[in-house]
């Protein structure tokens, strides 16, 4: 449906339920009007002179200006009597009709009295009329019990004694007068005894004055002007939501690179703007995706390419050894090399490519971990799990992890630790990916000989704590030093081997003590003075917790049962 | 010296192959190895009967840390996580769970081995006033030495860098805690003083202060037999 079709039913709808209201009101206007009128007249009509005359001939009492008067009866006065008449009768002369009954009203006599009781006024010597009787209007008299002495008045329905019955002064009914719509009133008199208690008083409601029906025909065509006035004030908005939805579509077809404009200040360049906002966060989030989706792949590119080194190496050395194997008797035993170790049997050469191929392993445990830690890192929203971490368990864990290919390498890999336990708040795994990252690089850029340690101190004097791990290994120059933490950087010639790594592994190092708010920091030692700078540090420091309760020596009390090794390894 | 332990280990792992491995090379370190394939019956052992427990998290049946947690109420034999999901959440639950340490997979079997005798070390190191470190018994609470049977008088620094260095003996402690700990900061507390104390403790031990070794530079250790 279109706006201003919808627009359209739904002022419509509006103004036919005003129009149902406003006629209602009149109708209940009208009504309370005539009501009052036909009470007013009753009361007034009756204390001036007609209780009298009802009291003095209640069997024959009616006063009725809708049937002809009779022939006997005193004409009313002409002229206007001194009771005021409140109604809003029309004309000034009454209008007699000829040969009416009495009102059909709900169980009321089928005639009129007969000719010689007569409705009308009733003649003699009673009491002269109280007043001038608005023509079309006819009143019976009742007694308390509802019963009128009149045999041609009307059997009261329930519906107006009941609310006499209940305390009302007077209570009133719609009904038919003369064929028109009317109303039928009963009022308790003041008095309220005698034949003349209660007074019924019935008349047609007014014919609608010229007025009145010009004022109904005006609302009407004015609710309609309204509505055409409405449609056409709707035009320009309709127009401009059309120009704002072309525009949203044509931004759309450019691929939300163009702005959507509406020119203006109204609602709908508000709407436009809010639109324009909206392509703008959702063209920066596709922006992010893509660029760390770009990302990724390359990781991943890079990843299987430094993979498939070290296993291209692995495979060869053990194809070597399977050669060797078939050729002499110092076949290692079966099953997988590394984990057997280096047997003692076979010759030097074996000896070299066993340690290669363990390295190769380890080298490819590393590049795993290194990946799983990128993932995390690399994560649009990174998330540490922040946990107290015993650096010393820490250490312990990496140095165990290197030493094996330490050994194997001739590099001597120590680690020094305070007495007491270092605790800082971490991620136990990212931490430790970093500082075996360190350590590994360390271990495998060192020649033969060399020597590795991890030193982790906690000054008694700061809160904080420093892990450096130191290397005897051709160190990096400045230049090689500040590009050393980048991703895919590799040192010069004498730092690099063919299958090296992607240069992930100082990255996340870094990486990792930024995101806790650690410092790092590579340095070599400058202390050989001529020629290239040899050997390296990297050292990671930060706030470490405080030594509350929770930071006792880790290690419960001994128990019975464990048996404590004894001596050393 | 004792020969190396045969202390009891329960390996609980269901993997057939690393398990096999697992236990040839504790086997072969002289542990005496008990090997359950699967959660459930990991339950129902009781892991009281054992110095140590390496646990696989990922397991048929009950899961690992639940296995720790059902343990945890009866006995506090140290428990080694082995777990190849490294994922911070789960080790930081299975350490406050009661875990002792955790090695990841991939590992070493030198490596497991090196974590099984560190968390069997430690509680000895914890709990003796007296420390016997190759041919050197120090008595903490007395502060006295001897080797082989002969006592060493010793000055207040110098007992008290031996102890300090005797505690964690066959480990280097950094020359940084040792000047901080060690050395009286209202006298001359620098590293040239350690060393200073160092080699004069060196020589009053005789032959037993080649068990103080340095480390490059940056610490010093004293190791269980003489330094080469």
């Amino acid at each position: 449906m279109s706006l201003r079709l919808g627009l359209a039913i739904r002022v419509g709808l509006a103004a036919l339920a005003l129009l149902a209201g406003l006629w209602w009101l009149h109708g209940r206007v009208r009504e309370e009007g005539l009501d009052e009128s036909l009470r007013s007249f009753a009361v007034t009509w009756m204390e001036a002179g007609g209780r009298a005359r009802c009291e003095a001939d209640p069997e024959r009492f009616v006063v009725d200006t809708i049937a002809p008067p009779p022939r006997r009866g005193p004409p009313p006065p002409d002229a206007e009597g001194d009771l005021p008449w409140p109604g809003p009768g029309p004309g000034p002369r009454p209008h007699r009709r000829p040969g009416a009954g009495p009102g059909p009203g709900p169980g009321g006599p089928p005639g009129p009295p007969g000719p010689p009781g007569g409705a009308g006024f009733l003649p003699g010597p009673r009491p002269p009329p109280p007043g001038r009787v608005a023509p079309g209007t006819r009143l019976w008299a009742y007694g308390a019990d509802f019963g009128s002495r009149n045999p041609a008045a009307p059997r009261l329905p329930e519906a107006l004694t009941q609310p006499l019955r209940a305390g009302a002064g007077h209570a009133g009914v719609d009904a038919e007068v003369e064929g028109r719509p009317g109303r039928r009133l009963l009022v308790r008199m003041a008095w309220n005894e005698g034949p003349c208690a209660l007074v019924l008083v019935e008349r047609a409601y007014p014919e609608p004055a010229d007025a009145e029906r010009t004022l109904l025909l005006g609302a009407a065509a004015l609710v309609v002007g309204l509505l055409l006035a409405m449609l056409i004030a709707a035009g320009p908005l309709v127009r401009r939501i059309r120009r704002m939805t072309q525009e949203v579509a044509r931004s759309a077809r450019e691929g939300y690179a163009t702005p959507v404009t509406v020119e203006g200040s109204d609602e709908i360049a508000a709407l436009a703007r809010a639109f324009d906002e909206a392509h703008r966060a959702v063209r920066a989030q596709v922006a992010r995706a893509e660029e760390r989706e770009r990302s990724l792949r390359a990781f991943v590119a890079n990843t299987t390419h430094d993979t498939m080194l070290p296993l291209t190496v692995l495979q060869g050395h053990l194809t070597a050894l399977k050669a060797r194997g078939a050729d002499g008797p110092t076949a290692p035993p079966g099953g997988a090399p590394e984990a057997e170790g280096a047997p003692a049997g076979p010759a030097a050469s074996d000896a070299i490519l066993l340690r290669q191929a363990l390295e190769e392993a380890h080298y490819l445990g590393c590049i795993l971990g290194n990946l799983a830690a990128a993932a995390k890192l690399e994560a649009g929203d990174v998330h540490l799990a922040l946990a107290p971490v015993d650096l010393e368990a820490l250490v312990g864990r990496v140095r165990a992890r290197h030493l094996p290919i330490a050994r194997s390498a001739g590099v001597t890999l120590e680690d020094v630790l305070p007495p007491e336990p270092v605790r800082v708040l971490g991620d136990v795994t990212l931490l430790e990916q970093a500082v075996s990252n360190l350590v590994h690089n360390a271990v495998r850029y060192s020649d033969p000989g060399g020597r590795v340690a991890i030193v982790l101190e906690a000054p008694r004097a700061a809160p904080r704590f420093s892990l450096r791990v130191v290397d005897e290994g051709p160190g990096l120059s400045a230049a090689e030093l500040a590009r050393a933490t980048e991703r895919h950087f590799r040192g010069r010639a004498a730092r690099t081997r063919a299958q090296d790594g992607a240069g992930l592994g100082l990255w996340i190092a870094r990486d990792v003590a930024e995101r806790h708010g650690f410092g790092f920091e590579l340095r070599s030692p400058a202390d050989l003075g001529e020629g290239p700078p040899r050997g390296l540090e990297a050292r990671l420091s930060g706030p470490r917790l405080g030594d509350g309760p929770s930071a006792a020596p880790p290690a419960p009390p001994a128990e019975p049962g464990r048996a404590p090794p004894a001596g050393g390894q | 010296m004792a020969p190396p332990t045969t202390a009891r280990v329960l390996l609980v792992e269901d993997d057939e192959a690393l398990g096999r491995q697992v236990v040839m090379h504790l086997a072969r370190a002289n542990f005496d190895v008990e090997w359950v394939r699967d959660g459930d019956r990991a339950l129902a052992t009781d892991p009281a009967g054992f110095d140590l427990v390496i646990l696989d998290l990922m397991l048929p049946g009950a899961y690992g840390l639940d296995v720790l947690k059902h343990w945890r109420r009866r006995a506090d034999t140290p428990v080694l996580i082995l777990s190849a999901r490294n994922d911070t959440p789960d080790k930081v639950r299975a350490l406050e769970l009661g875990a002792d340490d955790f090695v990841t997979k991939p590992f070493w079997p030198e490596e497991l081995l090196a974590r099984v005798q560190a968390r069997l070390r430690r509680p000895l190191l914890e709990r003796t006033g007296r420390l016997r470190v190759g041919a050197l018994i120090l008595d903490l609470e007395g502060r006295t030495v001897t080797t082989g049977g002969d006592p060493v008088p010793l000055t207040r620094v110098e007992f008290d860098l031996l102890a300090a260095l005797a505690r964690r003996r066959g480990a280097a402690v950094p020359r940084g805690w040792l000047v901080d700990h060690v050395l009286d900061p209202e006298r001359d507390g620098t590293e040239r003083t350690l060393d200073v104390h160092v080699s004069r403790l060196r020589k009053k031990l005789g032959p037993a202060g080649a068990q103080i070794s340095t480390v490059w530079g940056v610490g010093y250790r004293l190791e269980g037999k003489s330094a080469p």
